[in-house]
């Protein structure tokens, strides 16, 4: 059924909640700073996931163009790209002080 | 007569420029140091405003009057006047040999006396003017009746048939003007008048920014200008002293002014005792370092004023605030002549009190001249509390407040016993019957009662109630309001003009500077009330007319008896001219139009020159003292013969029937309507007023020459105060000016005949109440007709009497001040011999006494009382209260304050302190806890939405 069934909408909607929840529990569970990084591009693109599944041709009216799903992902890959040069030189900076990536010796702005 | 009221509307104007530039810019003036820039715009601006004056009288005389110019009407009038005499004399010979000779008037006042009991209504008028004038006065009220035959001719042409018959002539003549305009004799002269402005209209009610113009006006114009320019050319030298550099006498008076003493003292001189080193007090005083004080170059010594250490006041000079004032007042005095109507009038008679107030208070330190200025701006306000009763009737009663309104209505209303002048109802603007809602609200029962009465509807019984009341609201305003009224202008009149009993305020003026006394207080501001009584005189009736006489009568004679022994200068033409005013008003009251006004403005001439005369005899020898001069003819002889001519003037000095100085006209006028006056109404009646002027016109000779002899003739008194005397080219110049005017300013001019003053006056004589009866008190008085005063058998007498009395008082003042002292009558051993009457005058008959003890006691008593229940009982109350307040409050700051809100703050602090606290916890700083979080949220948003989202709620757009 999985194999000759229609793909439906609720598939990708499906796909884009693992994701998101693998995306999550990443960030969650990892101490290693660049692997929260990764949980978060997951989550980001599991996001992404339901865009593109709502902005389908069969969700959308007939007659227009549509595309705004896919625009938003793309917009939503773009500031993915430029959260991870920021992040990235946050974690470089990190572990210039502190010699190591562990979030969870990055406690210092605790109340 | 067009552009008349925009020459004279200038020439209003110029002066108040001035004032505003002086007011400005004056600061700025004085700082460039000796100057006299204030005292020249001043000047420029009044002389001006005489050009102007005299350029409208030209315009005046050359505009055209029904077909001729109004000089040639003039010289018309004057004819017609001549010829009126003539036909007076020719009935007067005849009425004479029909009726007896003038002894029997004595008796005709007896007869009167009892006429007047039995008189009952003016419609017995008639009857009994007929009985009275069987006797000798018949003929002149026959000829006074004849004047208005026009008008009256139904009523008296069957009983004086033969005179109208005889005197048809005469009516063929002029009859055309007896119907235009109601002048008696001759052509009639209309006034100009009209609005620059209208400030409001209230229904029928206009209030209005007018002008009334007619040929008293124009002369007042160029009297008020030519003297003001004169005494302001004589001022810019006279007030040098306030510039820099000061005179330096020495009265002392130390215990004034303390507060004042100490504030000059501390911040003006440095707190320097050297009184003579200004510049070192300038100096010690920039050293303070206050900001005003580098400023002080400019001092004034007032050598009057001594401070509480003992050194003399300094202050700033005050030379442009002095010309400022000086051109307010022209202003003031030249929109009061030119004004249009009462109102504004009284404004500007406002104006010319306050500048009075500013001026005579000039040297503000002086506690003398301040307490004066209060003095007189008091006075003022009492006379004026009773002009502004005036107004209120005249407003109510005719509802306008313009000169020619009023006028025209009171002739239309006819005589004056038949003014019918109504409550609201001559003009619709006013509502005062009850408005119809309010009746049918509140009277509706009255009103269906009358209405089922007389069978007529509702509406229509409205009506009907409201026409009836408005026909019993119509009654006459009554002629005894017309009398409140006239009295109450003329309360004004009282205070400006110093009449008695308001005449206190006038000889304490003079602490004003000597140009002020001489404009002011002599020439302009105090005639305003004489001019006033003259411009209103045809709504004044006889009973008005009556007291006002009265009154003038009075001032003159207390006026004349006080200066005979003041040893001031200035306080003897202070007095003189208290008893100047009182002739005209006298002159006034008895029916002398002209004659008052004309001695209204001889009196301005010869008086400015007296004052001038005066100052400069002050700036000579620094004493107004008159027992520390004498013999100052040799030292200051201008100032002496200018003096000696505005003595003679006063005195009313001329040859008999042939020619004389100004005041021979007009003091001969005056006295002759009141021996008309007199000669009319029985000499037991009206015999005072002649008599008491006769007898003042003595004294008047008297004390003039004693002044005159006191101050210029005999040994000097005071060798050093002699010695230094000497007179400045710039102040006796005007002197010389004015005596020319002193001298001719009456006179006939013989290329144009009557163009003189008196003539000018005459074109500009309101329809007097001449024959008219003084009805309403139930008396037969009548106010003669001022033609009458020129027969010769009034000229004749008068004119010798007057003279004659003139002569004795000359004589008497030359016997006691001019000869050697014991040789014929010494000056000290009259004076001993009354001393009584002497410390009586001298204390000016106890007036300010009087007032202290009737008015300023009283007040201070019931003051002291309504200060100790203030003290002892509201003073109590409030402390109590205050004390109470105290005491709950600050039980309440306890409760309320520090239990309940500093609780409820304190609290709140602390709630919100624990709160923070708390939650300070979950900052752990952990990344993968704050993860977690962010995914509890997350689900947590999402198990919301799921469960709780209502998808149709959503939907509702």
């Amino acid at each position: 059924m999985l194999l000759i069934g229609t793909v439906s909408v609720s598939w990708y909607l499906a796909v884009g909640a693992v994701l998101f929840v693998l995306g999550a529990v990443c960030m969650a569970t990892k101490r290693n700073l660049l692997g929260v990084l990764m949980g978060v591009e997951l989550v980001l693109n599991g996001a992404n996931m339901n865009f593109i599944a709502f902005g389908s041709k069969v969700l959308r009216p007939e007659g227009s163009l549509g595309l705004d799903g896919q625009l938003i992902a793309l917009f939503v890959i773009v500031l993915a790209a430029a959260e991870a040069a920021v992040a990235l030189a946050i974690a470089l900076n990190f572990y210039n002080n502190h010699n190591t990536v562990d979030v969870d010796r990055a406690n210092e702005l605790n109340g | 007569m067009n552009n008349l009221h925009i020459l004279l509307g200038v020439a209003v104007l110029l002066p108040l420029s001035a004032f505003f530039i002086n007011l400005f810019l004056g600061h700025m003036l004085r700082r460039n140091g000796q100057s006299k820039i204030a005292a020249n715009i001043s000047l420029a601006a009044i002389a001006g405003a005489a050009l102007l004056s005299f350029v409208s009288l030209f315009v005046w005389l050359t505009a055209d009057n029904d077909g001729k110019s109004n000089r040639e009407q003039l010289g018309i009038l004057k004819s017609a006047n001549a010829e009126h005499l003539d036909h007076l004399e020719a009935h007067a010979s005849g009425g004479h040999e029909e009726h007896g000779a003038h002894d029997t008037h004595e008796e005709d006042g007896a007869d009167r006396s009892e006429h007047e009991d039995s008189e009952e209504s003016p419609g017995e008028h008639d009857q009994q003017e007929a009985s009275v004038t069987k006797l000798n006065s018949e003929v002149f009220t026959a000829l006074v009746e004849e004047e208005h035959a026009p008008e009256n001719a139904e009523t008296h042409s069957e009983r004086h048939d033969d005179h109208v018959h005889e005197a048809g002539h005469d009516h063929a003549h002029d009859s055309e003007t007896h119907a235009a305009a109601g002048h008696s004799h001759g052509p009639s002269f209309k006034a100009s008048h009209g609005e620059y402005y209208t400030l409001g209209t209230f229904g029928d009610l206009t209030l209005s920014i007018g002008y009334y113009i007619d040929s008293l006006t124009i002369a007042m114009f160029c009297m008020v200008t030519f003297i003001a320019t004169l005494i302001h050319w004589y001022a810019s030298k006279y007030m040098d002293d306030e510039l820099p550099e000061s005179k330096r006498d020495h009265h002392v008076d130390p215990e004034h002014h303390r507060f004042l003493g100490n504030f000059y003292h501390k911040w003006l001189t440095g707190a320097s005792d050297d009184a003579d080193d200004d510049h070192h007090d300038d100096h010690a005083h920039a050293g303070h370092g206050d900001e005003d004080v580098s400023e002080e170059d400019y001092q004034f010594v007032d050598h009057e004023v001594i401070m509480p250490d003992g050194s003399h006041c300094h202050r700033q000079g005050r030379y442009p605030r002095f010309f400022q004032a000086l051109s307010l007042f022209c202003f003031s005095m030249l929109g009061l002549v030119l004004a249009g109507n009462i109102a504004m009038t009284f404004v500007f008679w406002e104006l010319v009190g306050i500048c009075s107030f500013f001026l005579i208070g000039f040297y503000v330190e002086r506690k003398s001249a301040s307490t004066a200025a209060n003095k007189a701006f008091i006075a003022n306000r009492v006379g004026d509390f009773g002009m502004i009763i005036g107004l209120m009737i005249f407003w109510t009663g005719f509802g306008t407040f313009n000169y020619d309104e009023l006028f025209s209505q009171m002739g239309e209303a006819g005589t004056h016993t038949e003014v019918v002048a109504s409550y609201g109802h001559t003009h619709p603007g006013v509502e005062t019957s009850i408005p119809s809602g309010f009746a049918t609200e509140f009277y509706a029962d009255e009103i269906h009662t009358y209405a089922e009465e007389n069978g007529i509807s509702d509406d229509e019984a409205l009506n009907q109630i409201n026409a009836a009341r408005a026909e019993e609201d119509k009654s006459p305003l009554g002629y005894w309001l017309m009398i409140v009224g006239g009295l109450g202008i003329f309360c004004g009149c009282v205070g400006k003009s110093a009449q008695f009993p308001l005449h206190i305020w006038l000889p304490d003026a003079m602490e004003g500077p000597t140009p002020v006394s001489a404009l002011v207080h002599s020439a302009t501001m105090v005639a305003a009330g004489v001019f006033l009584v003259g411009r209103f005189f045809p709504m004044l009736v006889p009973e008005a007319l009556f007291v006002i006489a009265i009154i003038g009568t009075i001032t003159l004679f207390i006026g004349a008896t006080i200066a005979i022994v003041a040893t001031d200068i200035k306080k003897v033409l202070a007095y003189s001219t208290i008893s100047q005013l009182g002739y005209m008003i006298m002159a006034l009251g008895v029916g002398g139009w002209v004659a008052g006004l004309m001695h209204l403005f001889t009196h301005a001439f010869f008086k400015s020159l007296l004052f001038m005369g005066s100052g400069s005899v002050i700036h000579a020898v620094h004493t107004n003292e008159m027992t520390e001069m004498g013999g100052l003819r040799k030292k200051i002889p201008i100032t002496a013969w200018t003096m000696f001519i505005a003595c003679l003037a006063i005195a009313g000095a001329g040859i008999p029937f042939v020619i004389g100085t100004s005041g021979y006209y007009s003091k001969d006028a005056i006295l002759e309507q009141a021996f008309s006056w007199g000669d009319h109404n029985g000499w037991a009646f009206g015999g005072p007023f002649f008599w008491i002027a006769l007898g003042s016109a003595a004294i008047t000779a008297f004390y003039m020459f004693r002044m005159w002899f006191m101050t210029f003739v005999g040994k000097p008194r005071d060798e050093e105060r002699f010695s230094h005397a000497h007179e400045y080219p710039r102040m006796v110049h005007p002197l010389l000016i004015l005596s020319i005017m002193a001298i001719g300013v009456a006179w006939t001019n013989p290329l144009s005949p009557g163009t003189e003053l008196g003539y000018m006056l005459e074109a500009a004589r309101p329809e007097a109440v001449a024959g008219q009866t003084l009805a309403g008190l139930g008396s037969d008085i009548q106010v003669p007709d001022e033609h009458l005063s020129h027969m010769s058998r009034v000229k004749f007498p008068v004119t010798l009497l007057a003279t004659l009395s003139g002569i004795i008082g000359i004589a008497l003042a030359f016997l006691m001040y001019a000869t050697p002292p014991s040789k014929y009558l010494k000056a000290s051993e009259v004076k001993e011999q009354f001393s009584g009457i002497h410390s009586f005058l001298r204390n000016k008959w106890w007036f300010d006494e009087l007032y202290d003890f009737l008015f300023v006691k009283p007040s201070k008593v019931i003051g002291a009382f309504v200060s100790a229940i203030d003290k002892n009982i509201f003073d109590t109350i409030l402390h109590f209260s205050a004390r109470a307040t105290k005491r709950v409050a600050n039980v309440w700051t306890k409760v309320a304050d520090g239990f309940v809100i500093d609780g409820f703050v304190d609290w709140l602090g602390r709630s919100v302190y624990r709160v923070g606290t708390s939650l300070r916890r979950i900052q752990t700083g952990n990344l993968r806890q704050y993860v977690l979080f962010i995914v509890i949220g997350a689900v947590a948003i999402f198990v919301f939405v799921s469960f709780m989202w209502d998808p149709a709620a959503a939907n509702t757009k």
